[in-house]
């Protein structure tokens, strides 16, 4: 882990950035003197500038933009976070079957990898939510269901060339079975390039969540999410510049800082696996 | 073992063949190279039996089919005596637990996250549920010792393993199943020559305490003439030669480059 | 052999020197702890023209970090060479000069590796390779195909002709190692360096080699710096020795007298721990107990001590000079012992413990 990070200057500025964002998401009701939600006073408090009482400004129900912000962290990064939990399991465990079992069983599972990909992830999204009724947990089941393929033909790669490997054939030898040897012997050792996908994959699906509350399919309102926040920020942009650009600023360095950390594990891995 | 006049091998290779698809452009035309070809072989309990050859005759795949790892095209694999069908899951566990196979290189077979007590551990668990969690420790412990590690090792990962401590942790867990017999496929080749020498004379150590059976597959002739007491040589997939080293390879050994 | 019949006094500098090392440190930085390492402390190696020199020591001692600084081909990134470290090719210093370094290599010096297969590019063909090697001559396109085949007659490919053809993949492994051969001699270099080139082989086509390399080294007269762990290809090759234990050169002098007479300790359980010549099941083994240190835990003192049978008080504190011949305390305190005896053959149930502590 510290080698994945510490592989060069970027990967640590990503690393630092996920970690700022995360605490202030987890810290976020400690930080924040305003509730997000509940509506301020309307009279005089509305479409305030950024001023010291509220650095950040307030919106047109004059709620506290940073407290928004902040709490908006929480519910971008944890659907996002919930999402990605859920497509690298689904990937890891597809691919890992697929890859140690082979045969007719990999033809399956590969078949209905490229099946989903087949369809533009988008596209899926709006109709699965459209269809259904909007919600969080839809929202963070459909990102998931919907991201888990490439992790599945990943990890399915990297399993074919380990079960090749000595070490997984003398543990066939030493007679242990095969659940095991798959998650004990063979699956450790694409952590690696799983938890690069997972840092990827959490800076595509929070531009996604963003994408989908900012079209109102996504949080629902009043819940503070970055997208949302940026679409009823788009009516006021003329006078209220402050309403959309910040919600905006937090979703490109999260993207930024996810994409960094990702590459950085990713490339740590690339010149040479071992450390000797 | 119920008193027949002559005791069958501990493990007996009749007639195998095998072999594999020649790589080719053509998916039709593609030819089979022959591996190994109606090779007769016994092991029998206690002794050590050398195989040598040239690479390319068939040396690992007659390994790699006597430890059960891969099924021969044809012929037959008996256990004592008794045919090994593979498909029996019971029986198969049985013949693992007898039969363990080193590879060449104990780097490439050391699970690269898994620290080296854990991996001992976990083969333990799986063979004797039974036991009771201090005294498979103590077992641990007893076969790090029986292959001259210590016991800080456990804690250790492969790769931060010298050589020779790697191929002592890969003939531990070999003999944490309580085999009668070991299959060496190259166990020095990778190793320097002071290494390989700490190698031999394990060898003869464990040989001698655990009255096993070792099947030494190897083109180093001095490795053979150290530890074998039978030797086959082995030549494009067929047995030319069999007998005492001595006999099999006396001018060779003497020829040494 | 009959090499060893060339007399020169060990450690006498060369009259016309090829290359001359002095000094040579190299560190490696490990990502994972983020620790800078010394893994080459301090070589001292010299070759004259047509002169073979092997270096002889155990995995993790620094051979291979010291042949390929020589070349000026460490990792970036990874290792690097002290810049007070001197390494002089045809008396031109080299260290600090990227330039003339980048043109010695192919045509001054060359290299081979261990393993042929990842040091040949899988998708080429060998003429493909060769031929563009050979570019550094100048020449048409169908002189250097006719050069091609000369090349890869030279170095025992039957067929050579046909073989222009084949990737790495379609070829032994004895056949590679000869591409490889052929590929670094495409410079004509003067100066071969070659790295455990046969560890890979078996025993037949390793003798093949060897005597291949014997060829063309005379034929050539091609200074040769040949790496290995194993005494009995040096000294079948080499007339000078230099053995290196944890970073540094323990002894040096001719082949023969090494063999024979060894004055370092290090050098005397090599010897010993060489396949007897007629093994048979009784022979005796002599164990070196232990591994080299790894770097970053090199003993203080002799880095020897903690493996060395004769072991004093102030090997463990004081790190010995290099002597007339090897860098022992022996040498100094205790010349009458020499040249060691060879160590009393232990059965083989004891020694058999590995002595390395954490």
């Amino acid at each position: 882990m510290r080698r994945w990070v510490a592989s060069s200057v970027m990967a640590r500025i990503g690393w630092a950035g996920v970690g700022l964002f995360v605490t202030a998401a987890i810290l976020a009701p400690f930080l924040t003197p305003y509730d997000p939600v509940v509506q301020g006073e309307l009279v005089g408090g509305r479409l305030l500038p950024p001023s010291t009482l509220h650095p950040l400004g307030t919106d047109p129900f004059a709620r506290d933009v940073l407290s928004r912000l902040l709490h908006g962290a929480r519910v971008s990064l944890g659907v996002a976070g919930l999402a990605v939990a859920i497509s690298m399991t689904l990937g890891v465990l597809v691919g890992g079957i697929a890859g140690y079992v082979g045969g007719k069983l990999d033809g399956a599972l590969m078949w209905l990898v490229d099946l989903v990909l087949a369809f533009p992830r988008l596209v899926l999204l709006i109709v699965l939510v459209a269809v259904l009724e909007p919600s969080t947990g839809l929202l963070i089941l459909a990102l998931g269901l919907t991201q888990w393929p490439p992790v599945a033909r990943l990890v399915r790669g990297e399993v074919l060339s380990l079960r090749e490997r000595e070490f997984v054939q003398a543990a066939r030898v030493a007679g242990l079975p095969h659940h095991r040897i798959l998650f004990r012997h063979v699956l450790p050792s694409t952590a690696a390039p799983v938890v690069a996908a997972a840092a990827l994959g959490m800076g595509d699906t929070i531009v996604l969540e963003a994408g989908l509350s900012f079209l109102g399919l996504g949080v629902q309102p009043p819940a503070p999410s970055w997208g949302a926040m940026v679409a009823e920020g788009r009516n006021h942009l003329p006078g209220a510049w402050w309403l959309a650009t910040f919600p905006g600023m937090a979703i490109v360095l999260a993207v930024v800082a996810f994409n960094l950390a990702g590459e950085g594990v990713r490339s740590a891995l690339d010149p040479r696996e071992q450390g000797q | 073992m119920n008193g027949l006049p002559s005791k069958p091998p501990l493990l007996e290779g009749r007639r195998l063949s095998k072999g594999y698809p020649l790589p080719g452009p053509r998916l039709l035309a593609r030819g089979r190279l022959s591996a190994l070809n109606q090779v007769d072989v016994a092991l029998r309990a206690g002794e050590c039996m050398a195989v040598v050859g040239p690479s390319g005759a068939g040396k690992s795949t007659l390994a790699r089919i006597l430890g059960g790892l891969e099924a021969p095209d044809s012929g037959q694999l008996l256990f004592q005596g008794k045919p090994v069908r593979t498909q029996d899951r019971a029986e198969q566990r049985h013949f693992r637990r007898a039969i363990q196979l080193v590879f060449q290189d104990p780097f490439g077979s050391l699970t690269p996250r898994l620290r080296v007590g854990a991996a001992l551990d976990e083969i333990l668990k799986v063979h004797f549920a039974a036991w009771p969690g201090p005294e498979r420790v103590a077992r641990r412990e007893e076969l790090f010792a029986s292959v001259g590690l210590g016991l800080e090792i456990s804690l250790r990962f492969p790769h931060e393993l010298s050589g020779g401590q790697r191929q002592r942790v890969a003939l531990a867990r070999a003999l944490a199943v309580g085999p009668r017999a070991l299959i060496l496929d190259e166990p020095t080749s990778a190793l320097d020559t002071p290494i390989r020498a700490q190698i031999v004379s394990l060898l003869r150590e464990i040989q001698e305490r655990d009255k096993l059976a070792i099947l030494l597959v190897t083109h180093d002739l001095a490795l053979v003439g150290l530890l074998a007491e039978r030797v086959m040589v082995l030549e494009r997939g067929a047995v030319v030669d069999c007998g005492s080293p001595d006999v099999v390879l006396g001018g060779a050994l003497r020829g040494r480059p | 052999m009959n090499d060893l019949t060339g007399s020169r006094e060990a450690g006498a500098t060369v009259a016309n020197p090829l290359l001359e090392v002095a000094s040579l440190r190299v560190s490696i930085t490990s990502r994972a702890e983020g620790a800078v390492y010394t893994v080459v402390d301090g070589v001292d190696l010299d070759l004259g023209h047509g002169e073979t020199l092997g270096l002889v020591g155990e995995s993790g001692c620094g051979k291979t970090l010291t042949a390929l600084a020589i070349l000026g081909l460490l990792p970036p990134g990874a290792a690097q060479l002290d810049p007070s470290s001197s390494i002089r090719f045809q008396q031109e210093e080299l260290v600090g000069e990227l330039r003339r370094w980048r043109r010695c290599r192919g045509r001054g010096m060359a290299m081979v590796f261990q393993e042929p297969m990842t040091a040949l590019n899988p998708v080429r063909t060998l003429g493909a390779m060769l031929e563009e090697a050979l570019r550094v001559h100048g020449g048409g396109a169908a002189g250097r195909r006719r050069e091609a085949v000369d090349r890869l007659d030279e170095v025992g490919i039957p067929q050579p002709r046909e073989r222009l053809g084949s990737y790495p993949h379609q070829l032994s492994g004895g056949m590679r190692q000869r591409a490889l051969l052929a590929l670094a001699l495409a410079g004509n270099p003067q100066l071969l360096v070659a790295d455990e080139p046969t560890t890979a082989l078996d025993a037949v086509t390793r003798g093949e080699i060897l005597t291949l390399l014997e060829r063309l080294i005379a034929q050539r007269n091609m200074a040769l710096l040949l790496i290995s762990h194993d005494l009995s290809i040096i000294a079948r090759l080499c007339r000078r020795t230099s053995v290196m234990y944890a970073g540094s050169l323990v002894e040096s002098g001719e082949t023969r007298d090494v063999l024979v007479a060894p004055r370092h300790p290090y050098t005397r359980a090599l010897v010993d721990t060489l396949p007897p010549p007629q093994p048979r099941r009784d022979t005796p083994v002599t164990v070196l107990p232990g591994a080299p240190p790894r770097p970053g835990e090199w003993p203080t003192g002799c880095r020897f001590h903690p493996r060395c049978g004769y072991v004093m008080e102030r090997c463990i504190s004081q790190e010995p000079p290099m002597g007339h011949r090897a860098a022992c305390w022996l040498e100094v305190e205790a010349p009458h012992r020499l040249p060691l005896r060879p160590a009393s053959a232990q059965p083989s149930r004891r020694g058999n413990h590995e002595g390395e502590g954490g």
